[in-house]
């Protein structure tokens, strides 16, 4: 028995000494071969998923000790606030990027798991929204890898948007919150710096057809021990990047930032406890979640449509759909994206759908729930449906530095579908709390982003802050305010122009003037923006790059009769020397732009192009032009009080053209007074003239609808079926199968759909004013109509 | 020395004489419709207690030092002069567009989140009140488009047409070149001389201010001309009215960057909120005398709660930036924080944040909290300190206002009790707390980023309703003494009669003091002097056509300075002056270095980066001779004589989340004495309250103290 159990046991033995050996080369070989990792990309689950992570147990027993202590919990969770602003503060104050000294830039406090629980009062909500992702990717493979550490002291860092940014010029340091031992939050800030070593100077290349194009590209990593950023990585960021000054004092800026708020929870921590910081921070994600469903709920149940465009992804004039439906259900609302545009392979307007969410908090917040507490948990209601390889959930190989274009857009059908789901509750009784109705917003940043070196002999890239101040809409009883804040954030500020001059090698001919009649028009209009007429000078090199879209199809739309922002252009004057001029000639010069395109008072050629502008190397005195937009009106504009009209003339918003065609105001020439008869009568014209050219609506619908899109329009989405995405006016794929579109090669393939240059530009391209008819008036693009493919 | 100081604010206007060696204070409602009527009733009852007449101390007192609130009224109620503003062609917008933050500048964080339903503030100047000229000069100063006499000509006439009553000049980068503005002055002065445009001022930006920024500094000019009417004419009649009745010397003006000077070397937007200012000024005194170099100072008046900080027995902390009524201007004016939490902030719960709200809404004196009995229907702080028992109804303001306690109960109880859902006094406790919370918070915020540790300060608790509520908001703070000063009632008074006749002036530089990259260091010593000395002597010539001798004159010089390309400055203060070699200009950057890794923590400094001087500002000004706060009362005898401290009534008052039957004591009964709370000590104008765990004391300097015998 012995013997044959022995045997046995030997067989046995030789047997499992075989399995064993099985086993481990088995174990052996895949930890060999699979045990590493080709690229720790980005997690598409990771970005794709908004909602705040479940109660844990520490959460649920912190915040049962805070139950008793309403007063604790108050105290600390605005001292967490507090913590946040100030951090803010001294960022703008200590940055070296003017972006981030005039606003753009987010602070705040997180929970362990990485949710955004109190942000600072002011700034961009959307970076903070953005920062779950990485916080969350580090805290999952700090579970998952046992040589990953999380230490006090330790500093994190990341720019790649596709792990969590809405473009690689936003940079973030977050550092972890410990007490005794124990990880029990994070404290972060994000900053749009500005140059990032992209293919364009100013941060956001709207010329990069990669993600390689889009400068310095860092996953969230540790940059940094105890408090100590290494020097060898800064070096290598430094040698990444153009302007190697700011950099390098802006990641010591965020270092130190992030230090104070380290300590000034460390000392609430030891005045109070760690719990109530876990408590304080999950109560206010939970508070905000059932503030958001409570909202939710008294908006009546239903869905509401509607659909944009975005009429330029800055090198192509084509046409994006961006569509939205909004379902209200209970206590719960999906927002639907499915039936938008492609993707597209080779420009930079593509958008994470991360982006588009992180923008929707500032637009709950701050287009509608003024009052919410600051917290991404202002979603967790909320429902996100896009398609898969859409320009609003694009695949990870397609650049996306002017993700805002896109995302923006996004803003705009929501804050305009909100007005219409909510308009019926504001008016009885406001029970959903939200702010005034209003039209849109100007919505987008008409940027001017610039490079080369200043008078000082410094290398930078950056933008101008002037677009901090898009104009507001309409409200339900008042105008709409001038020159903003841009819809990315609360107190954008433009700066000084005397110390952008001082500093940078600009010249602001006109600069803080508003803009006549770029107006959306109504019974009560939106606001103006600001234009900008500038040049440079004292500078061995200096170029110029244009952000915007809506040249085309307006980017605020107007509310109930009224008219949405106008569309418009940006222009050049190559070969111009303002200086010359200025000192020659002065009595000639015009500062408003419509007056200097048409009256051409500086030498030199004439020229209005998109407002998507790839960088242009500019002559000292060469002159630049671009103008802020205009909030969405709201009302029948037949219906503004003439003294409105009047006082709109008197101040120069408006001509005496549109006081009279579209308001139908007329008044004492002199006096500029107007006749309330005369007046009355030429509404009762307008009026019946519109009855008499309107049509009923199924045939209005009969003679505009048709079953695709026009053959000479780029268009790209859905046409009347989501589940059908047309890349071009002629093809279709699968809304479940989307490829993104190389717009180089179709471009080629369809050279009679385009009338824009692909940079570098070319004369021929450029539109040539002289042959316009200014006496018309047009608010639409002035490229001269003459070229082939124009509108 | 005699000397009156005023204060008038919304609710009361306070007023000090210092008489030898005699301190009289009192305090007589503001009367709005004519300011100088509550001054001469304030002044009758000191000259009455003083035992003289009016006209006999106007005729021997040597100043009337006022904080004026003409100014600042007439700027909120918008009520200030039709302001013309001439302004470089292509910038005329620069005011309505604001920067685009306007809409939110000065607001509460809810206010600027809310950009739909934002309201931006109403313009001091409108659209057509804006004259472009054709000008430009960039940035070195250097000119690059000449002015036409002519088209200035042009704008004169239009204005005078449109009925402009002040001018304000503001021409890009005049800071650098004021050339241009001054002749748009010469011209207008030329075609309507000064007999024709009678009392117009015309107002020139760089005048005003030396430093960049056309927004702030637009605001500024026009703030100046659009006030400067209402602070003559009203100083006029108060000079006349004060003449009549004996005082034939000029009134001195206090100003909110611890200045002082005549009607005619002040600017009207630096009497704006001037006399919290000068309360901090008495505070930093009183650190002296008291030997409290550290002071948190905590004025909490009817309306507002104002914060200063003292530190090493100094105020050295001057906002360069502030925003005074919605408009960001680039004056300097002593930094305070000032929150909605006074006697009369309405206190109410807030459902969306699930909390009691403090304010910043406030009940004012008319119709004031319930408990007045004036028609005011919200509960505010002073209606829960009177449900809590703290304030004796019958001795409010030394008796002449009697309280209504139950009116203070129905509105605590509407307005916090029933959303909460408890009972009122549980209400009125948490209301209390949240208060204090709210006010130590504040301070923590302002301490804390200034790079200290508020449990190393003293607080120094005046105004009204400071005493009522100062232990618990140093509780909360963790600091451990409370200084209760003499005046604290009426300290900003107290204070105007101390400030010192000062001028300040700056100027806006690009000095790269030492280059990171290159490692080398400024050496034009004389340019940088060259600045201080022009800035000295226009103090020097100010002070003496304000009568002043050059021997008594003297000059603080500051600068500020950053790291590269930073947009805001760190203020340090120059060691050694004049700057003489690479050693001075060290310790220069040493005193930068110190001052900024102070504010930021060392981990902020980036020398690497380079060092740069962006402003040079002195201020001038002559010693005057300081009233004593504090006096001996080493012979003052307890009331009753036995040197025994005996309550002079108990009464039921909430501490340790019951009411209980607490001591109450006269203040006026109290010597060199040490009284263990809970207990409250009624002076005629405040009322303090010891909480338990504390003590209170009165000692013979005449200030009181406060101290946590627990920690």
């Amino acid at each position: 028995m012995t013997d044959e159990h022995d045997k046995s046991a030997d067989g046995g033995r030789m047997q499992r000494k075989k399995e064993t050996d099985e086993e481990s080369v088995v174990e052996e070989m895949t930890e060999f071969l699979e045990g590493r990792t080709m690229f720790d990309g980005p997690d598409r689950d990771l970005m794709l998923d908004h909602k705040m992570e479940a109660r844990s147990n520490r959460e649920e027993r912190a915040l049962a000790k805070l139950e008793d202590d309403e007063v604790t919990r108050m105290v600390v969770q605005n001292r967490l606030q507090s913590i946040s602003d100030e951090a803010m503060e001294m960022s703008m104050s200590i940055a070296a990027s003017p972006s981030v000294r005039w606003g753009d830039l987010v602070c705040g406090v997180m929970t362990r798991e990485g949710d955004m629980a109190v942000a600072s009062s002011a700034g961009v909500l959307l970076f903070l929204a953005m920062q779950s992702a990485p916080i969350k990717r580090i805290m999952r493979k700090w579970r998952e890898e046992d040589d990953y550490e999380i230490n006090e002291g330790d500093i994190f860092h990341h720019n790649d948007a596709r792990y969590g940014q809405i473009h690689n010029t936003d940079l973030s340091t977050y550092m972890p919150v410990f007490d005794d031992g124990e990880l029990i939050a994070w404290v972060c800030i994000v900053c749009h710096e500005g140059e990032i070593g992209a293919t364009e100077a100013a941060g956001m290349p709207a010329d990069a057809e990669s993600p390689y194009d889009e400068g310095l590209k860092i996953q969230p990593m540790k940059i940094g021990t105890d408090y100590e950023i290494d020097e060898e990585l800064v070096t290598f960021f430094q040698n990444s990047v153009r302007d190697k000054k700011m950099m390098k004092a802006d990641h010591q800026m965020r270092l130190a930032v992030a230090m104070r708020m380290l300590e000034r929870v460390d000392n609430v921590i030891e005045e109070y406890d760690a719990d109530a910081i876990v408590g304080s921070l999950r109560h206010s994600l939970e508070t905000a979640e059932q503030e958001a469903r409570s909202r939710i709920e008294n908006i009546p149940d239903g869905t509401y449509s509607t659909t944009n465009f975005v009429d330029s992804n800055l090198k192509d004039d084509l046409l994006m759909k961006v569509p939205c439906e909004l379902t209200v259900h209970g206590d719960e609302m999906t927002l639907s994206f499915e039936g938008a545009a492609p993707a597209f392979a080779d420009r930079a307007t593509n958008s994470q759908l991360a982006s588009l969410k992180g923008q929707l908090v500032q637009t709950f917040v701050s287009f509608l729930w003024p009052d919410m507490l600051t917290s991404q948990a202002v979603l967790e209601p909320i429902n996100f449906e896009a398609d898969s390889g859409s320009i609003v959930d694009p695949p990870e190989e397609v650049p996306n530095a002017q993700s805002m274009q896109t995302f923006f857009d996004g803003h705009a059908i929501v804050e305009r579908v909100l007005q219409f789901s909510t308009y019926g509750q504001f008016v009885e009784g406001n029970d959903a709390k939200m702010t005034d109705v209003h039209a849109n917003h100007y919505t987008n940043i008409n940027a001017i982003g610039y490079g080369g070196f200043t008078q000082h002999g410094d290398q930078v890239g950056n933008v101008l802050t002037d677009l901090n101040a898009a104009p507001g809409g309409a409200r339900w009883n008042r105008d709409g305010l001038h020159s903003q804040t841009s819809p990315a954030l609360s107190m954008g500020d433009t700066g000084e122009g005397e110390l952008y001059e001082e500093e940078y090698p600009l010249v602001l001919f006109s600069r803080n003037r508003l803009t006549t009649d770029i107006e959306g028009f109504g019974k009560y209009r939106g606001g103006h923006g600001h234009h900008q007429v500038l040049s440079h000078k004292d500078t061995p090199f200096w170029a110029w790059q244009m952000m915007g879209t809506g040249s085309r199809f307006p980017r605020s739309w107007g509310l109930f009769g009224g008219y949405g922002g106008p569309v418009y252009p940006t222009a050049k004057i190559q070969g111009s020397d303002l200086f010359k001029d200025m000192e020659e000639r002065p009595e000639d010069l015009e500062y408003e732009i419509q007056g200097i395109m048409k009256n051409k008072p500086f030498d030199g050629e004439y020229s209005t192009w998109d407002l998507g502008r790839q960088t242009d190397i500019a002559a000292e005195g060469e002159i630049f032009l671009l103008t802020q937009g205009a909030g969405g009106g709201l009302g029948d504009p037949l219906e503004r009080d003439p003294d409105a009209v009047a006082d709109d003339l008197e101040e120069g918003l408006i001509t005496e053209w549109t006081a009279e065609n579209i308001y139908a105001v007329s008044y004492d020439e002199e006096t500029k007074q107007p006749d309330e008869a005369e007046t009355e009568s030429l509404r009762e014209d307008e009026k019946k003239r519109r009855l008499e050219e309107g049509v009923p609506y199924d045939e209005f619908i009969d003679e505009w609808q048709t079953e695709s899109p026009p053959d000479h329009l780029p268009y790209f989405g859905s046409w009347d079926n989501k589940s059908e995405i047309y890349r071009g006016p002629n093809m279709t794929m699968p809304a479940d199968s989307i490829q993104p579109v190389t717009m180089n090669v179709f471009r080629e393939n369809n050279p009679e759909l385009f009338d824009t240059p692909i940079y570098p530009p070319s004369p021929e391209w450029q539109g040539d004013v002289d042959e316009l008819d200014y006496e018309d008036v047009d608010t639409g693009d002035h490229r001269d109509s003459d070229k082939a493919g124009s509108d | 020395m005699k000397r009156i100081s005023v204060d008038i604010g919304g609710t009361f206007t306070d007023c000090v004489l210092a008489w030898e060696g005699e301190r009289i204070e009192k305090k007589s409602p503001t009367t709005h419709h004519d300011l100088t009527e509550g001054l001469l009733k304030v002044i009758g009852e000191i000259a009455a207690e003083l035992g003289k007449d009016v006209d006999t101390v106007l005729s021997q007192v040597d100043s009337v030092r006022y904080g004026t609130t003409l100014g600042t009224n007439a700027l909120i109620e918008r009520s200030g002069e039709r302001v013309g503003l001439i302004t470089t062609e292509g910038h005329e917008d620069t005011v309505e567009i604001a920067r685009g933050f306007g809409y939110g500048d000065g607001l509460p964080p809810v206010k600027q989140l809310d950009i739909a339903g934002a309201t931006k503030p109403d313009r001091l100047v409108p659209s057509k009140y804006r004259y472009p000229l054709r000008e430009r000069i960039d940035y070195n100063g250097d000119v690059l488009m000449e002015p036409d006499r002519e088209e200035i000509r042009e704008i004169a006439n239009d204005l005078i047409d449109d009925g402009v009553r002040a001018i304000a000049v503001v021409l890009l980068n005049s800071t650098h070149n004021p050339e241009h503005e001054k002749l748009v002055r010469d011209v207008i002065i030329e075609e309507y001389p000064s007999n024709v445009l009678g009392s117009t001022p015309v107002v020139l930006s760089h005048q005003v201010t030396r430093r960049h920024g056309e927004y702030m500094r637009s605001n500024a000019t026009i703030i100046n001309a659009y006030l400067h009417r209402t602070m003559r004419e009203g100083l006029k009649n108060m000079q006349k009215v004060l003449r009549e009745r004996g005082y034939d010397k000029p009134i001195q003006l206090v100003h909110n960057d611890f200045g002082m000077a005549q009607l005619g070397k002040t600017f009207a937007i630096q009497t704006v909120d001037a006399g919290p200012v000068a309360g901090l000024g008495a505070s930093r005194q009183l650190s002296q005398e008291l030997d409290a170099p550290n002071l948190i100072t905590a004025d909490m008046g009817g309306t507002s709660f104002d914060i200063g900080l003292v530190t090493d027995g100094d105020v050295n902390l001057y906002e360069y930036e502030p925003v005074i009524d919605r408009l960001r201007v680039n004056i300097p004016m002593v930094y305070m924080e000032t929150i909605g939490a006074g006697g009369g902030s309405v206190i109410q719960y807030d459902e969306i944040q699930n909390s009691i709200k403090v304010g910043p809404e406030s009940m004012g004196s008319d119709p004031g909290p319930a408990c007045y009995n004036r028609g005011g229907r919200h509960a505010t702080t002073t209606d829960i300190d009177a449900v809590l028992g703290y304030i004796n109804p019958d001795y409010f303001w030394g008796g002449q206002l009697e309280l209504d306690p139950r009116l203070a109960k129905r509105a605590v109880k509407r307005d916090i009790a029933d959303p909460m859902g408890t009972s009122i006094d549980e209400a009125a406790a948490a209301g209390r707390e949240i208060i204090d919370n709210k006010m130590a918070q504040a301070m923590f915020n302002e301490v804390s980023l200034q790079g200290h540790d508020p449990r190393k300060f003293s607080i120094l608790a005046y105004g009204g309703a400071g005493p009522t509520h100062a232990c618990g908001f140093a509780e909360e703070l963790g600091v451990e003494e409370v200084i209760l000063p003499p005046h604290a009632p009426v300290l900003s008074a107290a204070g105007a009669g101390n400030l010192d006749q000062q001028h300040m002036y700056e100027q806006s530089v690009f000095m790269t003091l030492y280059h990171g990259e290159q490692k080398t260091y400024f050496s034009d010593y004389e340019e940088f002097n060259s600045v201080v000395e022009e800035l000295k002597e226009k103090g020097e010539r100010d002070l003496v056509m304000e009568g002043f001798d050059p021997s008594e004159i003297e000059h603080d010089i500051e600068v500020d300075m950053q790291y590269g390309n930073q947009v805001y400055t760190n203020t340090a203060t120059v060691p050694e002056y004049p700057l003489e070699g690479k050693e001075d200009l060290l310790q220069l950057l040493k005193s930068f270095r110190d001052s900024y890794g102070e504010t930021f923590g060392d981990a902020a400094h980036m020398p690497e980066l380079g060092i740069r001087l962006r402003t040079i500002r002195v201020q001038s000004y002559v010693d005057r001779p300081k009233m004593a706060y504090t006096q001996d009362q080493s012979d003052r005898a307890v009331a009753d004589g036995s040197g025994e401290m005996s309550p002079t009534t108990h009464r039921q008052c909430y501490f340790d989340d019951r009411f209980q039957e607490t001591p109450v004591y006269r203040a006026d009964t109290l010597a060199d004495t040490t009284i263990d709370g809970p207990a409250i000590v009624e002076y005629p104008l405040t009322t303090v309250v010891v909480d338990s765990n504390w003590e209170y004391s009165h000692n013979n300097n005449s200030a009181s103290y406060l101290r946590n015998y627990r920690q």
